[in-house]
């Protein structure tokens, strides 16, 4: 499989998560969608290292940065969605349209 | 045959599958089906790393991924009621501008990279993942190491977990001083009411 292939895949991955961020009315299927995402830019980081760099981990520390981030913005937004259940007794987006109140 | 074809193949068979698994995430109509899905597609990512000889990427992404992240959202899941398991119908006008949007961003992408293809070597660089060098190059503070942006990444996750923490607990203590308030009053008429009738 030689790095263009893996391109492919990892495009077509993210355009996945693009299109399921664009169509999804639940907020966690949008948050679903953001996880595709990252986790394809997180196999491109390493993809890229293995192919081009050489004698480096640059892009396999990059992948570790993203998978804690990602932790961090999924324990933020669930905390968000819980205080939206029970605030607006839904979980649609569509409801998220004003800062207060 | 040797190893090289056997490993060829396994890329080439996972990748269709978390193709297909990522194209499940978006269209099914479930929410629970789409979080089981997910679990596929970060299981091929795992196999993904291990074929390009990142082993502790992959045990990174079962551990943090699989076990945390994807066990909270179905946590959250099953938090919320059985109306918000299944999605309502979307409108076809928002499928296919999706749609649309999403395969011009791949062609596009994809045409660019085609054009660059002579900048990608067909044979991968020399270089070794094993935990000891990540290790070294995230915790280097002279050149070209990482641990500045170590340290703020540990700053933010405990800034999240703080936020988090308030943000779940801001109305969960008013309401359930509230609720336990409540029963006991409740249990408190309770005993009077038997009290009485007893009397």
């Amino acid at each position: 499989m030689n790095m263009f292939h893996w391109m492919i895949l990892i495009v077509f991955l993210f355009s996945a998560g693009l299109y399921g961020t664009l169509v999804r009315r639940n907020t966690l299927g949008i948050l679903m969608s953001v996880e595709l995402m990252l986790n394809a830019a997180a196999l491109n980081f390493v993809v890229m290292n293995k192919y081009i760099m050489n004698h480096s981990v640059d892009g396999a520390v990059m992948t570790l940065f993203i998978v804690a981030i990602a932790a961090a913005e999924v324990v933020v937004a669930v905390a968000i969605f819980i205080t939206l259940l029970s605030h607006k007794n839904s979980m649609d987006i569509r409801q998220v349209n004003a800062l207060k109140n | 045959m040797e190893i090289s074809n056997y490993t060829t193949v396994v890329a080439y068979v996972f990748s269709a599958l978390a193709c297909i698994f990522a194209f499940m995430v978006v269209h099914t109509h479930s929410i629970l089906r789409s979080a089981v899905y997910l679990v596929f597609v970060l299981l091929c990512t795992a196999v993904f790393y291990v074929l390009l000889s990142a082993e502790l990427l992959a045990g990174i992404q079962l551990l943090v991924y699989i076990g945390g992240i994807v066990v909270l959202i179905v946590f959250v899941i099953m938090l919320t009621n059985n109306r918000e398991m299944v999605e309502e119908k979307i409108s076809i006008r928002q499928r296919i501008i999706a749609a649309a949007v999403s395969t011009f961003f791949f062609i596009l992408v994809i045409s660019i990279l085609h054009q660059n293809q002579h900048f990608m070597p067909d044979i991968p660089a020399q270089q070794n993942f094993d935990s000891a060098n990540i290790g070294k190059q995230l915790l280097l503070s002279q050149n070209s190491g990482y641990m500045l942006a170590f340290e703020i990444i540990s700053l933010l996750l405990l800034a999240s977990m703080i936020g988090a923490l308030v943000l779940a607990f801001r109305d969960g203590f008013v309401s359930d001083k509230k609720n336990i308030q409540h029963s006991i009053e409740n249990t408190e008429k309770k005993y009077e009411n038997r009290e009485t009738r007893i009397l």
